[in-house]
C-alpha cells in the first residue's frame, strides 16, 4: 500500500466511525496494510507496518495514539510469528488473531465505563478536561443509571474541544457548566474529583494527554482532590517522559508544526507524571500508576 | 432448623411471651385492616423488631398471642421464616392464638391455662423494640428470686430526661424503691391529675434509705417468675401490666410478692409503641440510631441491605428515584421504587416503597406508607397516610391527620385533624363523607370505644395526640406559632432578651454619639448593621428597636426640652437611617410595633403619638394600609388607642375623600 | 440459590451479627471451617459448580455484611486456589492473571471453561485448605516474630486502641528489648485502656492517653505501629475511627506508621469515593446518653466506627511473608485473588 493511500484510508475510518479513537483506527489500518501485503516475508511486512505507522503520524491526528496503537499491534505480529510452514499460512492465522484482537481492544471501552461509573456517586461534581469518548461515555454510563451529578468542561484551548464536550453533555441532560482553561484553580475548591482521558499512557505510570491536563493535576494535587484517568489498555505506551520537554516533538506538534521554528509554537499534549494520578480505570481493571508500569514491564520484557 | 428444636426441648430454654393484641383503638384507621403488630415502623413490620430485639438478646423460644387478624399474622410469621429473617434462626416462635381475650390480663390467664411457661420468662406488651441484651437481666432476677422467694417480676426501665421525645408524656412515671431495687411505689403521674405526690411515710419510716425517681420511661418489658401467671388467674381485676404492679404493691403482704426493676445502660434501647406520639419519637430514635444495630442501613431481620446511611440521617433505598432539585433536609428514609419529582422537600419523614411524589410537594413530620400515590403541590406536615391512598394535586393535610388505607382525596382537599378512613363505616350518623373513599372519623366518637378503664385521663388523652406532632417538633418554628398565634408580638412584652437588649444599647449609643457629632448617617448604618452581626438579631429585631432608640434619644439628648420637637429634629436628622431600615411592610408593622410599645411605658409620646405617626406617614415611611392595619388589631380600650384614633379617621377620610373625588 | 442451600452462611452472618463470632481472626476461622466443610461434603461434581456455590456466599456475605470484607476476601482467594488447581490439574499454563500480555499472547477468546469433572480435585483442595489453615493459625505469630526487626531498644511507640495482633507483636519485641509505649485510648469504646492493661501485664512501660493528645505526643514517637480492618485495593486503610487522624498527626513529625495486617484483610475492592456507606455508625449512646435530656431531642449525634486512611500516609504493611509498601499492595491481590473474581 502506498502512504498516501494508507493516509487516506486511516481518515476515512475516523470520518466514517464517529465512535472509534484514533488508536483503534491506526490498527484497523494496519490490518489493511496486512491484507494487502503480497510479499513473502515476514522482515518485509514489519518494514512495510513502520512505514504505514510513519505515514498515519502525519497526519493531524494524536501521535502519541497512533504510535501506541502500532507498536502494540507490531509487537502482536512479533509474538504471534511462529513456526508456521508457508508465509500464506501465517498471515492467515495473523488476521483471523488481528480480528480477534481488535474485537477485544473494541470491548474495552465497555469495561471502562462499568469500572469508571461507579465512581460517579449521586451530588458528585466532576472537572473534565477537553473532550475524551470515553470519558463521555462514563458519564453516559452513570446518567443512565440514574445518578444525578453535576460536570465541570474547560474550553480547553486551542481547538475548543470542550465546547463540543459541553454541546455533547447537554444532548444527554448532564448538568454541564463551560470553564475558562485559566478557571481551573478557581472551580477546584467545589468539585469532588477530576476525571480524564488520555492519549497514552506511559511506561512510568504518567499519562500524555492534551495540554492543560498538567495544570489540572497539579491543582488537584494542591487541592487533595483525587485525579483519575480512564484509558483502554491499548493506549499504553513505550516512552518513559523524564519532563515536558522530554516527550518526543511528533506527539507534541502536529506535522504542519513541526515545519516551523517549534519554540515558537504552542505545544499540544502535556504529560502528567504518575505522582499526581490517584488511579487509572482501565479495561484490565482499576490500577495504581505503580501497576500500570508493572504492566507495561511484563508486555515488553 | 429441626435439630435445633430437638436440642432446644431437652434444656432449660429462655423464653419469652409477646402480646401481640392491642387492645384499643389508638391506631385507628390504620390498624382497621392491619394489625398493631404489622404496623410498619421505618418501612419494616413492628413485630420483626420485637422478634429480631429477642433473638439478639438471647431468647430461645417466644410465645406470640394473637387474639383478632390471626391468619395475617401467621402468614407474615411464615413468610419470614422461609425468608430466613435473622431471628428464625436462633430463636422458634410459636403463635398462640385465644380470640376470646379481650385485655393483657386475659391473655395471661390464659397461657397460664395452656400450661406452656415453665420457668422464668420475659414478658412483652405489644409493640416493643429494643436491643437489650437479656441473658443479664434474667440471671439477675434469678439472683434476686433466690435472696426473695416473693419476687415476682422484675421492671426494665430506661433512663430518660424531663423533656425528651422518647417520654410518652401519659406515662410520666414515678418510682421509688429501696437502694436494692425492690419497688415500693410505681405509680404513673399522667393518669392522675395530682400536681402534688404522696409518698406514704411508712414507705421511708420502713426502709433506711430509699430512692425517688422521676427520671425513667417505661420500657413496657418485664422479667417475670412462673408465679405471675397463677396470680394473674387469682385476681381477676388485673387487666394490664400496670394493674398487676398496682394491685401486687397495695397488697404486698395479702400476695406476697415484690416487684424489682433494673435500670438498663449504655448502648441500650427499648420502647413501646403505644400511640402515635411514641410511634414518631420511637421512628426518630431509630433514624437517629439508638436501636443500633436494629437500624434500616443494616437490615431488621432480613439480610438484605436495603438502605444506605447517609449525612443527615438520611436513610436511602439503592433504587430511590431523585431528581437534581429535590431534596431530602434530614431525618428521612426512603424506601426501594420510590420516585421523588423535581423541587419536592422531605424532611423528617418516613416514606414507604413505592411511593409517587410530585412535583413541588412538601412533606415534614410525616409517614407514608407504601404504595400511595401524592401528586403535584401536595402539603403534607405532621401527618400518617396509610397504604395505597391516592392524594391529588394540590391538597393540603397538617396538624396530625390520619388517613387510613386506600383512601382517596379530590383535588385541593384541605384537612386538618382528621382521621380519614376510605370505607363507610357502619355507624353512619357519626360520619362525614369526603368522597367516596373518604370518610371522615369523628374523633370523639373513637374515643368511647377505648376501653373503659381510664375515664377520667381519656380528654386528657386525646387532647395530647391532637398536638402530638407540634409539641414533639421544638425546631420546627412555624408548628410553634401556629398553637399559639399571639406569639407573634410576644417579644414586644415579654422582656427582652439579653443579646436584643444589648443591641439596643449599642444602637442608641451609637444613634446619640453619631448625632452629637454630626456624623454621617450613612456610617452610622454601618455600625448598626455590624453590631447586628455581633449580636445574632434579626432583621426584625433590627427593625424594632432601631425605631425604638430614635424613639428613646430625646432623653439623653434634649433633657427637659419639650419632647415632640426634639424628637422631630432627631428624625428629620436620621430620616436616611429610616428609609435604609423601612423598606417593607414587614419594617412598617416592626416600626408601629415599637411607636405601640414605647408609647405604652412613656406618656410623652404617647401625649403626641398622633403628631408622630402623621410624620412618619407624610414622609413616606408608613403606607396607609399599614396603619389602619395594625391599629384594627389594638386593643380598644387602651388609651393609646383613643390617641391614635384621630389620626386614623383622619386617614380614613382622606381616603373616602381622595377615592371620591377621582369618580 | 434456594435459602435452605445457604443455611451455613446465613448462620456465619447470624452469628457475626449477634456477636458471637467478633475478632476478624474468629471470623477468618469460621470462614474456612465453612468452606472446607462445603468442599468436602458439599454437593459438586466440577469446580464450576464449587465456584457457583462459594460466589453464591459470597454475594450473600456481601449484602448482607458489606463492612466485613473477611469472609469475603477468604473465599476469593479459595476461587483463585480452585482455578489454579484445575488449571495445573488440566496442565493448563497457570497465567490467571488478566494482563497486557496475556491480552496479547491468548490464542483463543479465553472463554473460562471449569465444567470438565477433575476426580482428584476434591483431595488437593482440601490439602490446600489445611495448609491454608495453618497458615491462618500462625499468621499472627508470623507477624509477631518480625517484631525485632522494627522495634529498637528504648524507642517509643504509639498505638491506638486494641489489636491482638499489635498486643502480640509488642508482647514478642518486649521479651528482647526494653521499649515504651503509648496506648491512645480510642473514644467512645476506650479499648485502648483494655490494651494498655494487657502491655503492662507483660512488662511493658506503657503511657495511656486521650485522643487528644496525639499531636501533643507525635513529637517524641518513633513509631507508629497499628492494625486495621481493612486493606482496600489501593494501599488505603479501612481502620477504627480516629486511626486518620493519628496518621495524619504522624505525616506531620515524619513518623513511619506501621500497619500489620493479615493477608486475609487485602481486599480487592476500592473506595467509590461513597465515605457514607463505606463507613458505618453505631448507637449515639457512647458519645451522648439517652438520658441526656431535651439536648437529644435537637441534635443529631454520630458515632461512626471506621475512619478511610488513603495511602500515602501509610508507610509499611506487615504481613506474614514481610514487609510491603502501599504501593506494592496491587502486587499482593494479584498473588491472592483472580481479577476474573473481583466482581462478583
Amino acid at each position: 500500500m502506498q502512504t498516501s493511500e494508507v493516509k487516506s484510508k486511516f481518515e476515512s475510518i475516523l470520518n466514517e466511525q464517529e465512535d472509534v479513537s484514533t488508536g483503534i483506527a491506526a490498527i484497523m489500518t494496519l490490518m489493511e496494510v496486512l491484507k494487502h501485503y503480497n510479499s513473502i516475508t515476514i522482515q518485509g511486512l514489519i518494514e512495510e507496518l513502520k512505514v504505514a505507522m510513519e505515514a498515519m503520524k502525519d497526519t493531524n491526528y494524536s501521535a502519541a495514539a497512533i504510535t501506541s496503537g502500532c507498536e502494540l499491534f507490531r509487537r502482536f505480529i512479533t509474538l504471534g510469528t511462529m513456526d508456521y510452514h508457508t508465509f500464506d499460512e501465517c498471515k492467515e492465522i495473523m488476521l483471523k488473531r488481528g480480528n480477534l484482537f481488535l474485537k477485544k481492544l473494541k470491548e474495552a471501552k465497555g469495561k471502562v465505563m462499568k469500572l469508571g461509573s461507579q465512581f460517579i456517586i449521586d451530588g458528585s461534581k466532576i472537572l473534565t478536561h477537553s473532550r475524551s469518548r470515553v470519558v463521555l461515555h462514563t458519564l453516559r454510563e452513570a446518567a443512565k443509571q440514574n445518578r444525578y451529578f453535576e460536570v465541570f468542561v474547560t474550553k480547553s484551548q486551542p481547538d475548543d474541544s470542550g465546547i463540543r464536550m459541553c454541546k455533547d453533555l447537554t444532548e444527554l441532560n448532564i448538568p454541564c457548566t463551560l470553564i475558562l482553561d485559566s478557571a481551573i484553580g478557581y472551580v477546584m475548591e467545589e468539585v469532588d474529583f477530576v476525571m480524564v482521558g488520555a492519549e497514552a499512557v506511559v511506561e512510568s505510570g504518567g499519562i500524555v494527554n492534551k495540554i492543560g491536563s498538567y495544570t489540572m493535576a497539579v491543582c488537584a494535587k494542591a487541592m487533595n482532590k483525587p485525579f483519575y484517568v480512564l484509558a483502554e489498555s491499548f493506549k499504553f505506551s513505550r516512552v518513559f517522559p523524564l519532563n515536558q520537554s522530554d516527550l518526543p516533538d511528533e506527539y507534541k506538534y502536529s506535522p504542519e508544526m513541526r515545519k516551523r521554528d517549534l519554540s515558537k509554537e504552542h505545544p499540544l499534549v502535556d504529560y502528567t507524571p504518575p505522582a499526581l494520578i490517584t488511579l487509572l480505570f482501565t479495561d484490565l481493571g482499576i490500577l495504581t500508576p505503580s501497576a500500570v508500569s508493572d504492566e507495561l514491564i511484563k508486555l515488553y520484557l | 432448623m429441626s435439630k435445633l428444636n430437638k436440642d432446644v426441648s431437652q434444656k432449660d430454654v429462655v423464653q419469652a411471651v409477646v402480646v401481640a393484641e392491642y387492645f384499643g383503638n389508638e391506631f385507628a384507621p390504620i390498624t382497621n385492616d392491619t394489625p398493631l403488630a404489622l404496623l410498619p415502623l421505618l418501612n419494616v413490620p413492628l413485630i420483626e423488631y420485637t422478634l429480631e430485639f429477642l433473638s439478639l438478646g438471647g431468647i430461645e423460644e417466644t410465645f406470640l398471642f394473637c387474639c383478632s387478624n390471626v391468619d395475617t399474622i401467621k402468614q407474615h410469621i411464615k413468610k419470614s421464616i422461609e425468608k430466613s429473617a435473622g431471628w428464625s434462626l436462633t430463636m422458634q416462635v410459636r403463635v398462640i392464638v385465644s380470640e376470646s381475650c379481650r385485655s393483657f390480663g386475659d391473655c395471661l390467664r390464659d397461657l397460664d391455662a395452656k400450661g406452656l411457661i415453665r420457668s422464668d420468662f420475659v414478658l412483652l406488651e405489644p409493640g416493643i423494640v429494643g436491643n437489650i441484651k437479656l441473658l443479664p437481666i434474667l440471671k439477675k432476677h434469678v439472683d434476686i428470686c433466690k435472696a426473695d422467694k416473693g419476687a415476682a417480676m422484675t421492671l426494665v426501665l430506661q433512663e430518660a430526661g424531663v423533656g425528651q421525645k422518647g417520654r410518652c408524656l401519659y406515662e410520666e412515671l414515678l418510682l421509688v424503691a429501696t437502694t436494692n431495687y425492690r419497688v415500693l411505689l410505681h405509680q404513673k403521674l399522667g393518669v392522675s391529675k395530682k400536681r402534688k405526690i404522696e409518698v406514704p411515710l411508712e414507705m421511708i419510716m420502713d426502709n433506711s434509705s430509699v430512692n425517688i425517681y422521676h427520671n425513667l420511661k417505661d420500657t413496657h418489658l418485664a422479667i417475670c417468675s412462673a408465679s405471675v401467671l397463677p396470680l394473674f388467674s387469682d385476681n381477676f381485676d388485673f387487666q394490664t401490666k400496670d394493674d398487676f404492679v398496682r394491685g401486687l404493691l397495695m397488697n404486698e403482704e395479702i400476695l406476697g410478692s415484690t416487684i424489682y426493676w433494673h435500670r438498663i445502660s449504655g448502648s441500650e434501647y427499648a420502647a413501646a409503641v403505644t400511640n402515635w406520639r411514641m410511634y414518631q419519637s420511637i421512628s426518630r430514635d431509630i433514624l437517629h440510631r439508638w436501636l443500633y444495630p436494629l437500624v434500616p442501613d443494616m437490615g431488621i431481620s432480613s439480610q438484605h441491605r436495603n438502605y444506605v446511611h447517609l449525612q443527615n440521617n438520611i436513610y436511602r433505598s439503592k433504587d430511590v428515584h431523585l431528581t437534581q432539585n429535590s431534596s431530602l433536609i434530614e431525618d428521612v428514609i426512603i424506601g426501594s421504587g420510590t420516585s421523588v419529582a423535581d423541587k419536592t422537600n422531605v424532611s423528617r419523614s418516613i416514606i414507604g416503597e413505592s411511593v409517587k411524589i410530585g412535583k413541588n410537594v412538601v412533606i415534614e413530620d410525616s409517614y407514608v406508607f407504601s404504595n400511595t400515590v401524592i401528586k403535584d403541590h401536595c402539603d403534607i406536615k405532621h401527618s400518617v397516610i396509610g397504604h395505597d391512598c391516592v392524594i391529588e394535586p394540590q391538597c393540603k393535610i397538617t396538624q396530625a391527620c390520619i388517613l387510613g388505607d386506600g383512601v382517596k382525596l379530590h383535588k385541593k382537599t384541605v384537612i386538618e385533624n382528621e382521621l380519614i378512613q376510605s370505607q363507610k363505616p357502619k355507624d353512619e350518623l357519626l360520619t362525614n363523607k369526603l368522597n367516596e373513599k373518604a370518610y371522615k372519623l369523628k374523633i370523639q366518637n373513637c374515643s368511647t370505644e377505648i376501653s373503659d378503664s381510664e375515664e377520667d385521663g381519656l380528654l386528657s388523652r386525646k387532647l395530647l395526640r391532637l398536638h402530638i406532632h407540634e409539641e414533639d417538633v421544638p425546631s420546627d418554628d412555624e408548628s410553634f406559632k401556629s398553637t399559639d398565634s399571639e406569639d407573634e408580638l410576644s417579644y414586644t412584652t415579654s422582656p427582652v432578651p439579653d443579646d436584643t437588649n444589648l443591641f439596643l444599647n449599642e444602637v442608641i449609643d451609637s444613634l446619640a454619639r453619631g448625632f452629637e457629632d454630626k456624623l454621617q448617617c450613612d456610617n452610622l448604618i454601618l455600625e448598626i448593621n455590624s453590631s447586628r452581626y455581633a449580636y445574632n438579631v434579626t432583621v426584625k429585631e433590627v427593625n424594632f428597636n432601631v425605631v425604638k432608640a430614635i424613639l428613646t434619644l430625646p432623653f439623653q439628648l434634649f433633657v427637659g426640652q419639650a419632647y415632640l420637637q426634639s424628637l422631630r429634629l432627631l428624625l428629620v436628622y436620621f430620616s436616611p437611617i429610616l428609609t435604609n431600615y423601612l423598606r417593607n411592610v414587614s419594617a412598617m408593622g416592626d416600626c408601629l410595633q415599637a411607636i405601640e410599645e414605647f408609647a405604652s411605658t412613656n406618656n410623652e409620646l404617647n401625649e403626641c403619638v398622633a403628631a408622630v405617626l402623621n410624620w412618619f406617614y407624610d414622609k413616606d415611611y408608613l403606607s396607609e394600609e399599614v396603619i389602619l392595619d395594625w391599629f384594627s388589631s389594638i386593643d380598644s380600650n387602651t388609651r393609646f388607642y383613643a390617641r391614635v384614633q384621630p389620626f386614623t379617621n383622619w386617614l380614613q377620610q382622606a381616603e373616602e375623600a381622595s377615592s371620591s373625588g377621582d369618580e | 440459590m434456594l435459602e435452605t442451600e445457604l443455611v451455613d452462611v446465613i448462620n456465619l452472618i447470624s452469628d457475626i451479627r449477634h456477636g458471637k463470632v467478633y475478632t476478624s481472626y474468629d471470623v477468618a476461622i469460621h470462614t474456612e471451617q465453612l468452606i472446607e466443610k462445603l468442599i468436602s461434603e458439599g454437593q459438586w461434581n466440577t469446580a464450576e459448580d464449587l465456584m457457583v456455590l462459594i460466589k453464591a456466599r459470597i454475594n450473600r456475605i456481601m449484602s448482607a455484611l458489606p463492612q466485613e470484607s473477611t469472609p469475603v476476601n477468604i473465599m476469593r482467594h479459595i476461587l483463585k486456589i480452585i482455578r489454579e488447581l484445575y488449571d495445573t490439574g488440566f496442565k493448563y499454563k497457570s497465567e490467571g492473571q488478566q494482563s497486557l500480555h496475556h491480552l496479547i499472547t491468548s490464542n483463543v477468546d479465553n472463554a473460562e471453561d471449569y465444567s470438565k469433572p477433575l476426580p482428584s480435585l476434591r483431595s488437593s483442595l482440601l490439602d490446600h485448605l489445611a495448609e491454608y489453615k495453618t497458615g491462618l493459625e500462625l499468621s499472627t505469630d508470623n507477624i509477631a516474630t518480625q517484631a525485632l526487626e522494627h522495634i529498637h531498644a528504648d524507642e517509643i511507640i504509639l498505638t491506638v486502641g486494641k489489636s491482638n495482633t499489635v498486643e502480640k507483636f509488642l508482647k514478642h519485641a518486649a521479651e528482647k528489648r526494653k521499649f515504651q509505649v503509648i496506648v491512645v485510648e480510642a473514644a467512645p469504646l476506650y479499648h485502648g485502656h483494655e490494651m494498655a492493661i494487657n502491655l503492662t501485664k507483660s512488662n511493658i512501660q506503657t503511657t495511656v492517653i486521650p485522643d487528644s493528645a496525639v499531636f501533643a505526643m507525635m513529637s517524641r514517637v518513633n513509631k507508629v505501629i497499628i492494625g486495621t480492618h481493612t486493606v482496600m485495593a489501593n494501599g488505603g486503610l479501612r481502620a477504627a475511627c480516629g486511626v486518620h487522624m493519628v496518621a495524619l498527626a504522624a505525616k506531620r513529625y515524619s513518623v513511619p506508621i506501621m500497619v500489620l495486617a493479615h493477608m486475609y484483610k487485602l481486599s480487592p475492592l476500592h473506595l467509590c469515593y461513597e465515605q457514607d456507606a463505606f463507613n458505618i455508625c453505631a448507637s449515639p449512646a457512647d458519645v451522648l446518653p439517652y438520658s441526656s435530656g431535651p439536648i437529644i431531642n435537637k441534635v443529631h449525634v454520630y458515632n461512626p466506627v471506621f475512619d478511610y486512611v488513603p495511602p500515602d500516609l501509610v508507610t509499611l504493611f506487615i504481613s506474614h511473608q514481610g514487609g510491603n509498601a502501599p504501593s506494592y499492595v496491587y502486587r499482593l491481590l494479584s498473588e491472592l485473588y483472580d481479577p476474573n473474581d473481583n466482581e462478583i
